[in-house]
């Protein structure tokens, strides 16, 4: 036992070099991340609507479970946030292997901008492109629509089309930023793996397969774990495009508690509804990184 | 050597501290109070050089030291909830939505009663205590409006009903606005009648239905007034108008500004709005090569002959909070503001020389600086505000004279035909007081859902009625009446 | 014989997929193309042929009032400001990031679990903004350029991805390195920078960016209008809503559209030097065999 704890000690004096480069890192954790946290214990108080503060218990979890707006807004994040992962996460990975396929390196270059420069929008910004875009009166899209002898659609109060606007919006403004840590990542493969496939026989195909997925494996895990531990707080995008008439399929976790929270003054209510956003995030997270250490032998952290 | 050093350490240290304590005792004669509003407030331009001119000329003028707290217009509620659970409440803030947020507001403590200031103040006090009676919470007052009260009616473009043989009286009934409106439809490029993506806004439709949509009292009684037959008349009403294209198809997506350009460039031909914008759509409409008169619809008589203006009462309040440790500065601060014209006018309108100049006609008017940063020059704030502003020290450009007399009358004529308004009854009932803004937000879901088609009118009123099984409505409603 | 068959199969199926694929990008492009060209040229047109219902393809008009009535509105300051705050901040962040990602990403670190748990634990459990801004308060950042740059400064999505790079990297590299008695910030800057150039500055890129359009935390930590970030008055400008006492000037499309291409200006020009870095990492890719 005294002998482990030497080692241990021993250890740390080896490594206190590395450990004090860690260690800006985690006194922010604690100032910024910590300490804040702390706040989540409110959940259990009235904060928010009376300035005499008082312990509640469990009274706000009670509310939540019986308020219908926390189902519907649960049964929004969960089905937003899994077409989100179907249809936005191979995007990256499947345009970053085809723009590397482009000989010239300055077509390569323009390319990744123009998919790129939407990211430099904040969200509003790409909210207000959409709408414009869509609208009905004088949106290109419902243009092209009439064109082809087509009824005009009103694509932002449509409970039907709001999702898929989403989805599609999200996937303008975020692609361009997956697939630059994916170009990144494969940039840097050793071309040798490459010529010794060839030497192989592999064809192209078979070089992207059996040469490039291997080697930004890790990196696929990881983004889709990072991918997984924000999706269900998604919040900037569909604050901006929703309106009344789309709240039944587009109202999320995280709008419904800065609604409830800071907007209508019941903050432990909106702490509550986050704090079980984080339950489902928890659970989510660490099953997928369960699964990732067993099929691709890869954690993530 | 080293001592020479400490000594004149030691004088440099002594003359600092008295310094400290001449500037600190010069502080406590001004007293200093923290005031938050948003910023399209001070001075109408959203410069930050400006609005700080603006800042200086009140402290001047009032001599109270102020600290500023100035957030953008769209997070002005989430900052003032913000500021007020953590620690940095400010002493004096304006409240937005009075009739919502002011009850609530008092209901939870954060600002205190205002009866006695406002009995001492002769300014106050000489303003109509009806003025006061719109929001009582507890038989007390806790607030001083921040303008006269305000309504809103339809306006519609002389020009455009000229054309299309549209013939309305400023109080047509409802039928005969849907008959006329429709003469429009055939022209593609006109939106007949635009709307923002403000559901508030329904209530003037409403009030023709005789509907007034939430809980108030009806005959003494708190009723829920939004799930009832008249109610979905109402809606159908509405519905009506936009599936038939009189209603801009668009307006969920509509700013208010967006609304207000849509008309006086023409693109529109009515829309909803404050009863002092007469001038402001005479002078924008004629900047913009689409000059026309402009004739209020102050209300649409409907089916049994209700109907009224949508009555605002009190858009924006001040309002003192609990912490606040002078109450004495801020009441003043409050009390000249809304009261005296010389400040008004400077909040209102600017610093001369700075916001506006004089041109070589002797009429002021705006400057560049100022109009870059959305300030526009119009009468339209000080015709609401309660002053008198009878010398107010630069020339009007004769053009937008021209239409006061005008205006001074619609606002005369629109007292004749005001709708409904109550305060939101805080304070009764902790039940109530949790959804009352979710509730708000579940009518206009329900109300926009049906207008836009994406629910019919029972199954959005079903979920209207689920929704309120789930707060316990029917024991909210025993609460209030208790 | 088969095997040059073999070979002519593959180059024709190759060229098919070449055309194939430059085709498909092309359309991909022009997906994106098309929004960011109506508002670019939107924002250049004149008033009248802004007005009324219409989505601008073809240029009509040049003028660029719109972006000169930007600059004289004394947004250039807030231009300035926000430059100063995004380039310190990323500084900042990267410090932080860099080393820390270098450290957990050692394999024997003591703790390793542990900081990597406590790290993941953050993501999970959100931080609700009043107690975030009440420990920012007290902490007494609030209301100073301090708010903007250290409570946000940290992004574990970040961390994580320059983590995950660096351990990816050949221990042997490091291993020698050590040998020969280099200390762990040499080894750092000597070996592991130079082979991470470009997740670096795709994750520079991303700290600017972040920096550069946050919103949020401006409005809840600057109480001071002349403190705050081009963002946040160019969206002011661009979505206000108003109340009953204002009447602001109206504001058109191509004012908004000129807004929004000033506001993403400085990241269009940062851009392409920050790319070359992207591509660079071939070469290096050999030194790590």
């Amino acid at each position: 036992m005294k002998n482990k704890k030497v080692r241990l000690i021993d250890r740390i004096n080896q490594q206190k070099f590395l450990l004090l480069l860690l260690l800006p890192a985690l006194l922010w954790y604690l100032l910024f991340r910590y300490i804040p946290m702390m706040g989540n214990f409110l959940a259990l108080t009235n904060f928010g609507s009376s300035i005499h503060i008082k312990f509640v218990g469990l009274k706000n979890f009670i509310r939540l479970f019986q308020s219908l707006d926390f189902y519907r807004a649960f049964n929004n994040t969960l089905i937003l946030s899994f077409a989100n992962i179907v249809f936005y996460f191979p995007l990256p990975i499947i345009l970053a292997i085809l723009m590397n396929e482009l000989y010239h390196v300055k077509m390569k270059r323009l390319v990744q901008f123009i998919v790129y420069i939407p990211y430099f929008f904040s969200w509003v910004v790409v909210g207000s492109i959409f709408i414009t875009m869509l609208s009905p009166t004088s949106g290109i899209i419902n243009k092209i629509i009439e064109f082809f002898g087509g009824k005009s659609i009103y694509f932002m109060v449509s409970t039907f089309w709001f999702r898929p606007i989403l989805i599609i919006s999200y996937i303008w403004r975020q692609v361009g930023y997956g697939t630059v840590i994916y170009i990144a990542t494969i940039s840097t493969i050793d071309p040798e793996l490459y010529d010794a496939a060839k030497v192989d026989g592999a064809n192209h195909f078979q070089r992207v397969l059996h040469v490039t997925l291997p080697c930004i494996k890790s990196t696929i895990a990881t983004m889709l774990l990072l991918n997984l531990s924000h999706v269900l707080l998604i919040f900037d995008q569909i604050i901006v495009m929703q309106n009344a008439a789309v709240y039944a399929v587009s109202d999320v976790l995280r709008t419904y508690s800065y609604r409830e929270g800071l907007e209508n003054m019941n903050i432990a209510y909106g702490i509550a509804v986050g704090l079980l956003t984080s339950l489902a995030t928890a659970i989510l997270v660490l099953s997928t990184n369960k699964a990732s250490k067993k099929f691709l032998d890869e954690s993530v952290f | 050597m080293r001592k020479k050093i400490f000594v004149f350490l030691l004088v440099a240290f002594i003359l600092m501290f008295a310094l400290l304590i001449v500037t600190s005792a010069r502080k406590a004669k001004t007293p200093t109070i923290s005031v938050c509003v948003s910023d399209s407030w001070w001075g109408s331009s959203r410069d930050p050089d400006l609005q700080a001119a603006v800042i200086r000329e009140m402290e001047k003028k009032i001599g109270i030291k102020i600290k500023a707290i100035i957030p953008p217009n769209s997070q002005y509620k989430q900052k003032v909830g913000l500021l007020l659970n953590s620690g940095d409440k400010p002493d004096v803030f304006r409240a937005f939505q009075a009739m919502n947020f002011v009850p609530s507001y008092a209901a939870q403590g954060h600002i205190i009663p205002l009866d006695d200031y406002i009995k001492k103040s002769p300014l106050a006090s000489a303003v109509d205590p009806k003025v006061y009676d719109y929001i009582k919470i507890g038989g007390k007052t806790y607030f001083i409006p921040f303008n006269k009260p305000t309504t809103k009616f339809l306006w519609l473009r002389k020009d455009k009903a000229d054309k299309f043989g549209v013939k309305l009286s400023s109080t047509p009934t409802t039928e005969e606005f849907y008959r006329e409106m429709k003469k429009m439809t055939s022209d593609k490029n006109t939106i007949p009648f635009c709307f923002p993506k403000f559901i508030d806004n329904f209530q003037f439709f409403y009030n023709s239905f005789g509907v007034y949509a939430n809980i108030y009292p009806k005959a003494g009684k708190y009723v829920d007034g939004f799930n009832t037959p008249e109610a979905k008349e109402a809606l159908l009403y509405i519905k009506k108008l936009y599936d038939e294209g009189i209603w801009d198809k668009v307006f969920i997506t509509n700013e208010n500004n967006k609304m207000r350009e849509n008309l006086f460039k023409g693109i529109a031909a009515c829309d909803i709005d404050y009863y002092n914008r007469y001038s402001y759509y005479i002078d924008n409409s004629s900047k913009a090569n689409a000059e026309t008169d402009f004739l209020p619809l102050y209300k649409l008589v409907g089916p049994r002959g209700e109907g009224g203006n949508l009555n605002e009462a009190i858009q924006d309040a001040w309002v003192i909070t609990n912490t606040c440790k002078n109450p004495d500065a801020a009441f003043k601060f409050i009390e000249q503001e809304t009261f005296n014209p010389q400040i008004r006018q400077v909040t209102a309108i600017g610093v001369k020389g700075l916001h506006y100049a004089p041109d070589d006609k002797g009429y002021a008017q705006p400057r560049d600086v100022a109009k870059a940063t959305g300030y526009s020059m119009n009468p339209q704030f000080l015709f609401a505000s309660f002053p008198d502003f009878s010398d107010k020290g630069f020339k009007w450009d004769p053009k937008i004279l021209k239409s006061l007399p005008r205006q001074i009358q619609i606002a005369k004529e629109t007292l004749n035909h005001v709708g409904p308004c109550y305060a939101a009854p805080a304070g009764r009932s902790d039940k109530y007081d949790q959804v009352v803004l979710s509730l708000k937000q579940k009518r206009e879901e329900t109300a926009s859902k049906i207008v836009l088609g994406s629910a019919s009118v029972e199954q959005a009123f079903s979920d209207y009625a689920n929704y309120w099984k789930s707060i316990d409505g029917d024991k909210i409603l025993v609460e209030l009446n208790r | 014989m088969k095997k040059i068959n073999n070979k002519i199969k593959n180059s024709f199926g190759r060229k098919v997929f070449v055309v194939f694929n430059g085709i498909l990008l092309f359309c991909i492009c022009l997906v994106f193309i098309v929004p960011l060209w109506n508002v670019l040229i939107t924002s250049v047109a004149k008033d009248q042929d802004v007005l009324g219902n219409v989505y601008l393809i073809v240029p009509k008009s040049f003028s660029l009032k719109q972006y000169s009535r930007i600059l004289q509105s004394g947004y250039f300051k807030s231009f300035v400001r926000s430059i100063i705050i995004a380039t310190i901040g990323t500084m900042f962040s990267m410090t932080i990031t860099l080393p820390a990602g270098y450290t957990l990403a050692q394999k024997n670190l003591v703790g390793r679990n542990l900081f990597m748990n406590l790290i993941i634990i953050t993501m999970i459990f959100d931080v609700g903004l009043v107690p975030f801004y009440v420990v920012v308060r007290m902490y007494g950042l609030i209301n100073t350029y301090f708010a903007l740059v250290i409570p946000v400064g940290l992004s574990t999505f970040n961390l994580i991805l320059i983590k995950n790079f660096i351990s990816s990297i050949p221990d042997s590299l490091i291993e020698s390195a050590r040998i020969d008695g280099a200390n762990e910030l040499i080894i750092l800057i000597k070996i592991i920078i130079p082979v991470s150039i470009p997740i670096i500055a795709a994750i520079t890129l991303f700290y600017f960016i972040q920096y550069w359009n946050r919103y949020i935390e401006v409005v809840m930590f600057i109480h001071d209008n002349t403190k705050t970030t081009l963002q946040v008055l160019l969206r002011t400008l661009m979505f206000e809503s108003e109340s009953a006492t204002t009447g602001a000037e109206s504001v058109y499309d191509n004012f908004k559209m000129a807004i929004m291409v000033m506001g993403m200006l400085p990241v269009l020009v940062l851009y392409p030097f920050i790319q070359r870095y992207f591509i660079s990492g071939i070469m290096l890719g050999s030194i790590k065999g």
